[in-house]
């Protein structure tokens, strides 16, 4: 259990070991982050230093002989999941969850439907779940946002509550929004061509046939977190001027300097192909960029290194940090800064 | 003699109450809440703290029958929209790079210590042609609109139309809510509103009191999306020679005087007035304002009775 005071924290956890640690994935604080006894006692303890408003998620590495156990902090109600796991999360003073992150029965829900379709670009079946707005009409002319893991965002980052807030509250626009769902997420979402023209040449024709959309770059976006952002970032790449906006969230944008060795597997290959490209080469491909990261992770500094590269891209780029990793919830809490920038709503033109 | 008079936020509507007596009135009330949207009949309370007898003019139900009563209307008029959609782009693309030109060269100057002068006036000008432009192509476009679809020869249109303004012949005064301005600004046009309410008492509180300007401009210092103060629409023109900035606490950022002596600089010779809850601005039966007692805000920046901003 995380005990926070002032720019301080100190994790605690009890109980017989022969050593505890924390294993979390901030830059800056030894990874995993060795806990001491309390002489006499089996109580264990690691102070760390962390900014107001930090949010970092961890596991306990408990060790007993040759056995090393990841366990969630027993002391610590605060949890999270994630595609993989869960993580106990620690909150420095500051940190508040954003009020539109959290269910509001007086917000409007929009619909949540599933679009299954064969896909000749995938060679499978597509599946794509589709949120539409409580107040779509049909002679409206709605903005299109495709996202790509949609379903680990509904599940770990409560994107269904944050867009039913946003959109009731008219923090953004009222959108479409098509959610994604890979099957080998690695390698359809790392750069490859063939979920460019799934999105580009059979996802997005078809719901502007099918919905209510706009169909025209300024009402068409793209977003992903992590793989999921090289994707978006791949198909405006692909197909110029077709997307007005893209939304990166910690876009695991991995490049090489010198040669071609890289600290990724061969997973990462078509990535850095991709990333050194776009360095070498930048074009402009839509209007505006949006790009969140997390001031914790490891790729920080990387994301940061393409800033340059994507302000040649886009004719605006936004980028936003958190005090936070790589997280699904890092990730939500960028959504009002990303979509309310991308797909402004209507606030400002209502008073009370 | 004020026979309108423009708030701020009203919170419970008592302030509306106080108003209506200060213009003696004491009959009926026609009310106004098309800027609620869906919310339009939640008047309940607004009803009990007027005095009650209020009688809701249902602007905004109106619009929804007469689009889909008349689905030739309704369809011409949602291409105006995309066609305003799209100049209103391009107008935003071209203030934001204006706006930053007279921000670059009021900063060019202050690095010199010197006065900018007639080099920023020059800028202002820029952004203040734009925003004629614009006005003169919204009017445009609408204009064609109302030539290929004149409203009073459309049944549906016509009928709303009447029934409105017979409501409003037998009430004593009219009370102009706030909410969603651009909606309620579409529902004052399409019923005729401008019309309808010279001469008669009204008051009008927050997008209510911008509504029924000539012109609706919208300031918002704190946009997620960093859009620039912007020319909206037209008002129904019942007030003149005023730009109301309702809640202008939480529209305006106190310390960012410089951006609002170039938006005093930009809407001249109209005024801005803030009009924050507790504000009032009231105007003769001409919508002629009376500034003495208003929050101006002065071609400096600086926020004071006309007296000391001139």
């Amino acid at each position: 259990m995380p005990l926070v005071e002032g720019t301080g924290a100190t994790f605690l956890f009890r109980g017989p070991a022969d050593g505890v640690a924390v294993d979390h994935g901030v830059v800056g604080i030894p990874r995993p982050l060795p806990m001491r006894r309390l002489r006499g006692t089996d109580l264990w303890y690691a102070p760390v230093e962390l900014p107001p408003g930090a949010r970092i998620e961890y596991r306990v590495l408990v060790t007993h002989g040759d056995r090393v156990e990841s366990v969630l902090d027993p002391l610590n109600r605060r949890q999270v999941t994630g595609p993989m796991s869960q993580m106990s999360v620690l909150e420095t003073k500051g940190y508040t969850t954003p009020w539109w992150a959290v269910y509001n029965p007086a917000s409007v829900p929009g619909d949540l439907t599933n679009l299954t379709f064969d896909s000749r670009a995938l060679r499978r079946e597509a599946h794509v779940s589709l949120y539409l707005p409580a107040r779509m009409r049909q002679d409206d002319r709605l903005p299109l946002l495709v996202l790509n893991d949609g379903g680990d965002f509904i599940d770990h980052a409560n994107l269904r509550v944050v867009l039913d807030n946003l959109m009731d509250s008219r923090l953004m626009a009222d959108c479409v929004v098509a959610l994604t769902h890979p099957q080998d997420r690695l390698r359809e979402y790392g750069a490859g061509a063939a979920h460019s023209r799934f999105l580009t040449g059979e996802l997005v024709p078809l719901l502007e046939r099918r919905l209510p959309l706009r169909g025209e770059p300024a009402g068409r976006a793209l977003a992903g977190a992590s793989f999921g952002g090289i994707a978006a970032l791949t198909a405006a790449v692909r197909a110029p001027g077709f997307y007005g906006g893209v939304l990166l969230q910690s876009p695991s944008l991995l490049f090489t300097l010198v040669g071609r060795g890289h600290e990724g597997g061969p997973v990462w290959d078509p990535v850095v192909r991709f990333t050194n490209s776009i360095r070498a080469n930048p074009q402009r491909v839509a209007e505006r960029i949006f790009v969140s990261y997390g001031a914790f992770e490891q790729s920080a500094p990387r994301i940061l290194a393409m800033v340059d590269t994507l302000q040649h891209m886009a004719d605006e780029v936004r980028v936003v940090e958190s005090l936070d990793g790589h997280t699904w919830t890092g990730w939500r809490d960028r959504m009002l800064d990303g979509l309310g920038w991308l797909f402004p709503g209507d606030a400002r033109f209502v008073y009370p | 003699m004020s026979l309108t008079v423009l708030l701020g936020p009203v919170g419970d509507g008592a302030p509306v109450a106080s108003e209506l007596a200060s213009l003696n009135v004491d009959g009926p009330v026609a009310l106004v809440t098309a800027g609620w949207e869906e919310a339009e009949r939640n008047d309940a309370e607004l009803d009990r703290a007027i005095g009650g007898g209020t009688r809701n003019l249902g602007l905004f139900g109106r619009r929804l029958d007469i689009m889909e009563s008349d689905p030739a209307y309704a369809a011409s008029e949602r291409a105006l929209r995309v066609l305003v959609a799209d100049m209103r782009e391009v107008y935003l693309v071209q203030l934001r790079y204006a706006l930053r030109a007279v921000e670059g060269v009021r900063q060019h100057a202050a690095k010199a210590r010197r006065l900018a002068g007639g080099e920023l006036e020059e800028a202002i000008e820029t952004v203040r042609n734009l925003d004629e432009r614009y006005a003169a192509r919204l009017a445009e476009a609408h204009g064609a609109f109302y030539t290929a679809m004149p409203p009073h020869d459309r049944p549906v249109i016509a009928q709303h139309r009447a029934e409105v303004a017979a409501i409003i012949a037998g009430c004593d005064a009219v009370a102009v809510a706030g909410g969603h301005v651009g909606v309620l600004t579409d529902a004052l046009h399409l019923c005729n509103l401008g019309a309808a309410l010279r001469g008669r008492p009204m008051v009008a509180w927050s997008s209510g009191a911008m509504a029924v300007a000539e012109r609706v401009m919208v300031v918002d210092d704190h946009d997620l999306a960093g859009r620039p103060d912007e020319v909206l629409t037209r008002g129904i023109g019942v007030v003149h020679g005023v730009v109301p900035l309702p809640a202008a606490r939480d529209r305006l950022d106190i310390d960012a005087r410089n951006r609002r002596a170039v938006l005093a600089r930009r809407v001249a010779p109209r005024v801005c007035v803030l009009l924050d809850q507790g504000d009032r601005l009231p105007c003769d039966a001409a919508g002629v304002p009376d500034f003495r007692l208003a929050r101006v805000v002065s071609q400096d920046g600086a926020v004071a009775a006309t007296s000391e901003a001139a």
